[in-house]
Formats: C-alpha cells, structure tokens, sequence
C-alpha cells in the first residue's frame, strides 16, 4: 500500500470522494430528466472559458466556471421556448465553447503545457487552492439540493404537474443546470472535459436498474462513484497511466458488466408458473 | 361548507379565443362555473377540451380574453386546483413509486422542504378510498392502464383541492371500479367544485348538474337541458348549427335552473 504514503495520492483520493458524492446527486438528475447531452454541451462549452483563462491569464478553473454556467442559462433558456428545437441549441453551444477555446489557447501568450490536464484531467496535480474550490462548490451544490430535493424531483418525473401545483418549474430547471455546470467543473479535474459525461452518468446508469426510489440510486451512485475514482487511481498508479482515461475505463467496463449481468440474471429471477408470489418482491428487474 | 360559499363564482370565463400554432382552437369562451357545482364537458375529438383544461390550469395562454379562477388569475391558484390529465407525461423509467407520486399531488401544500407526517397520513387514506393501497411499493412505470388512471386520480385528490378538474378519467377503467368511482364523485361533489370531461354521455347526464358541449365554441346548459336526444344531437352536429335553431335560450344558463 505504498501509494498510501504519498501526499498528493492523499489529496487525490480525498478529491475523488467528494466529486464522486457530489457527481452520484447531480448525475442521478441528469439521468432521470435525460439531459445527458446537455451536460455534454455545458462541460464542452467550458472550453472556451479555460482558453479565455489563458489568453487573459486568469485561472482557466474560474473561466470554464464562467462559460458552462453561460452554456446552461442558454440551453435553459432557450430550451424552454417550444419554437427552437433544444438539440441544435446543444449542439451549436457545445461547438462554439471548443471553437472560442481552441481560438484563446492559440493566441495565449507564453507555455500552455497543462492544457491536456484540463482535458483528460489529472487528479493527482490539484493545486491546494483548486482543492478549496472544489470544497466550496460542493457545499454550494449539496445545500441546493438539500433545500430543494423534492422539488427537483417533481419537475424531473412530471413537469406539468408541477406547475400546476404552483412551482417555479422554469427556474427550478435552470437552477438544475446551473448545478450540473459545477459538477461538471469540479469533474473537469478529474477527468478532463471530454470524458466528464461518462463519469456523470455511468454511476447513474447502473444505479437506476437497481431500484425505483431517487435517493436510494443516488446513493448506489455515489458508491459507485467511489470505487470507480478510487480503483482507477490505484490501477492507474500501478500500471502509470493516465488517471482520468482509467477511471473511466474501470466505469464503462462495470457498466457492461452490470448491463450484462442484469440480462442474464433477470432471466432466472423472472416467477415462472407455479411460483408463489412473494409480496416483497420487486415489480423492477 | 356554507350556503353563502355555493353561490361564489369560482371558474369565470369571459371572451376567451385561444389558438395554438396559427390555428383558432377555442372562439369566444363564455363560461361561469360556480362553488359547488358539478360540470361535464362533451365533444368531439378535437374539439378543444383538453386545451380549456388546460388554459383554466394556466397552462395554456388565451390569445384573448380574461380567465379568473377563485376571484384571481390563473397562476396563483396552485393549491385549490387539482387535475387528472388525459395524457400522462412522465417517463417510464422514472425511479419513483406509485406512494411517492401520489405524494407529490401534496407539493402545493407542503410546509416545510419535505413532507409531513400529515402528508403521509393524506396518501394512506386515499390510496385505501380509492382501492390502490396494495399499488404503494410498485414502480409507476409499471403500471397498467387502469391502474395509472386510479393513481393519477389520487394523485390530484390527495390535496383535498377545491376544484377538481378531470380529462377523461374514466378511460381504462373496468366497469366495476367505474361505479365506485362515481360514487366517489357524488360524494367529492359536496365538498367540491367538479369539471369533467368524459365522452361517456349516459354518465354525464346522470351525474352533472350543467353541463358544456365544446367544438371550437361552446355551448352551456343546465341539468333539465339534457336528455340523452338533445346530447346525441349536440355531440353529432356542429356547434354552429345548434346555437341557431333550438339551442340559443340555454346559453349561459343561470344559476336558478341546476337541481340541488
Ligand atoms: N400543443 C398543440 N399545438 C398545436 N395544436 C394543438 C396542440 N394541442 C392541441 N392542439 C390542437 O387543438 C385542437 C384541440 O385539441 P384538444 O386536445 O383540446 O381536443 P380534445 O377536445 O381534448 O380532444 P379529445 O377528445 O381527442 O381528447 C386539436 O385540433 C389539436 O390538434
Ligand atoms: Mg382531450
């Protein structure tokens, strides 16, 4: 258990708790509300903001902060108008994030050497107060929902309803992406932009064949998310290979497990005639 | 409830026009609905009931025309109004429980975040009303047919609202329970003001105190205006024609001619 001994292993096992908690709330949402590609655009679209960082000489962390926050007011605000079509809305604000960014890096002054952490990620070079960011934006996220857990999950399962019954149901789903932007903030460290969705919904994917109650998958998914970020950083400490990329191969590979397992396994678990019905036992999968 | 309450207005409509996409769905809405009373609304396909539905709830905004719920505009009324919708729209995959989606019909109501002990004690008692209690731990996406129309009756009075609006509710039920339910109804009547939308005429006529024929307009009449000729003549022609001959002196018809 050598790894245990280094300082930086420490801190970035430390990091991989705390964003896989906030990351099995927020991705648990993502996945029931379907907006899987609308995180896809906002954490692309923080891009533009780590290259405006640079150009500026900022901290590219508080540009994409910046820019997914943006991405999401848009993609939420437009969303809600029934003439525009949502998808294409995603994708142009996904395209134009990368393109201003790709734009910002090439015309920042000096050495952008650690760009490719902030796409593949690297957990384990956070400076100290990265770390302390990422603290505070997830105390932020987890009084959000702490506060309004119910109501998110009233506009998540039927919007229609919601409203009725007199909630903001617009500025409830805005003030859900808004917290998908930090997720996706806090998980650009992790495991860079590009793989950010994978660590968001994977943990959720499997979580939601697993029962039929929101808090309870939102804690399947954080454990999940725990062995996931904490297997692949000791694998990846192993074999020396990028963190992010490993972290994700261990999540994907659990996904097709869990989806091959589930297969097979509802095949034995399905009541064949002449079994009694248990009242206890689950209509789900 | 008081007398003095059974002779408030609580649904006013007054010159509503309504038009979705270009097209003219609702043409000059009158309709008064007041305290107590039990209102069916018939129609072809097409005809607009959903969308009045759905312009009372505030879903749907009129392109002219005032529309006054319990004395207020649309919008603030959240917690007197409950409504079965026609279409469920939620997803079939949800991670929820049919106990946790009648809950919600409670949101309006909440005191606190979270619901309360009395919210939970609002569910138990109309689960068992309503002959779905066994349906608590299922996953709702999982339900069939009629078993969903049962829940999403729950769901809406649950709240005990003061309006109860209905979109053809009785679509997938079996006979059996459709008796039950409108013995419920008879009895929310008491307590509430009740719109129901229903293709099913024979039912109307006997339980509705007024009723509205909607085709793009709208035709109001008392309970002594129907029987089930006139309504079969109603449903088949279009609303144009029934104004002009026979039909002009029940428009709007006053409060004095409905039975109670
Ligand atoms: N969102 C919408 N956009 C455009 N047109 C719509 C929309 N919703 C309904 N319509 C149109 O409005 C008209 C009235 O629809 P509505 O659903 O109110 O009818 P209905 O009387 O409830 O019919 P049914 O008996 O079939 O339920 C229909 O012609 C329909 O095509
Ligand atoms: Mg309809």
């Amino acid at each position: 258990m050598d790894f245990w001994l280094y300082d930086f292993m420490r801190q970035a096992f430390l990091i991989g708790v705390i964003a896989s908690i906030i990351c099995g709330i927020i991705g648990s949402y993502v996945v029931v509300n379907r907006i899987v590609f609308i995180s896809g655009s906002i954490s692309h679209t923080a891009y533009g903001g780590i290259g405006l960082g640079y150009y500026l000489g900022f901290s590219p962390i508080i540009g994409a902060t910046i820019f997914s926050l943006i991405a999401a007011i848009i993609i939420g605000m437009i969303g809600q108008r029934a003439e525009q079509r949502p998808d294409t809305v995603i994708g142009i604000t996904w395209a134009v994030g990368m393109a201003l960014g790709a734009i910002f890096v090439k015309l920042s002054p000096g050495y952008t050497a650690d760009l490719m952490s902030y796409l593949f990620g690297n957990i384990l070079t956070v400076p100290r107060m990265e770390m302390w960011y990422i603290f505070i934006l997830s105390a932020i996220i987890l009084g959000v929902v702490f506060t309004l857990y119910e109501d998110f999950r009233a506009v998540s399962f039927d919007e229609e309803f919601a409203r009725v019954q007199g909630l903001p149901t617009s500025i409830l789903n805005l003030i859900l992406l808004c917290l998908v932007a930090l997720t996706v903030v806090i998980l650009i460290r992790i495991v860079g932009i590009i793989l950010v969705i994978a660590l968001l919904t994977i943990p959720a994917a499997i979580a939601i064949q697993c029962t039929s109650k929101l808090h309870i998958m939102m804690g399947i998914s954080i454990i999940l998310g725990i062995c996931f970020t904490t297997g692949g950083l000791i694998i990846s400490f192993f074999l020396d290979l990028p963190s992010g990329a490993v972290i994700i191969m261990v999540a994907a590979l659990t996904f097709i497990l869990a989806v091959g397992g589930n297969c097979i396994f509802s095949k034995y678990r399905a009541p064949r005639p002449g079994y009694k019905q248990n009242a206890k036992i689950k209509s789900r999968p | 409830m008081s007398i003095s309450s059974r002779n408030n207005i609580v649904i006013q409509i007054k010159n509503l026009w309504v038009s979705l996409k270009d097209r003219i769905i609702l043409e000059d809405i009158n309709l008064t609905v007041w305290d107590g009373d039990f209102l069916g609304i018939i129609g072809p396909n097409g005809g607009g009931k959903t969308t009045l539905l759905r312009v009372i709830l505030g879903l749907v905004k009129p392109m002219q025309g005032s529309v006054q719920v319990l004395g207020e505009q649309v919008h603030k009324t959240g917690k007197h109004i409950a409504y079965v919708p026609q279409h469920a729209h939620f997803d079939q995959d949800f991670p929820i429980n049919v106990w946790d989606m009648v809950l919600m019909g409670r949101l309006g109501q909440r005191r606190g975040r979270f619901y309360s002990r009395e919210d939970q004690a609002a569910v138990k008692s109309i689960l068992l009303e309503l002959e779905i209690d066994a349906l608590g731990k299922r996953q709702v996406g999982k339900l069939s047919g009629g078993e969903r129309q049962r829940v999403l009756l729950a769901r809406a009075l649950v709240s005990r609202p003061r309006i109860l609006l209905m979109d053809e509710p009785t679509n997938n039920i079996d006979s059996q329970f459709e008796a039950r339910f409108y013995d419920i109804l008879k009895k929310l009547s008491q307590e509430m003001t009740l719109v129901l939308v229903s293709h099913d005429l024979t039912a109307i006529s006997r339980h509705v105190n007024k009723w509205a024929c909607l085709n793009r307009k709208i035709v109001v009449g008392g309970k002594n205006d129907i029987t089930p000729e006139i309504i079969a003549e109603v449903y088949q022609c279009s609303v144009n024609r029934i104004m002009h001959d026979q039909f002009r002196h029940i428009v709007a018809a006053p409060k004095g001619e409905v039975f109670r």
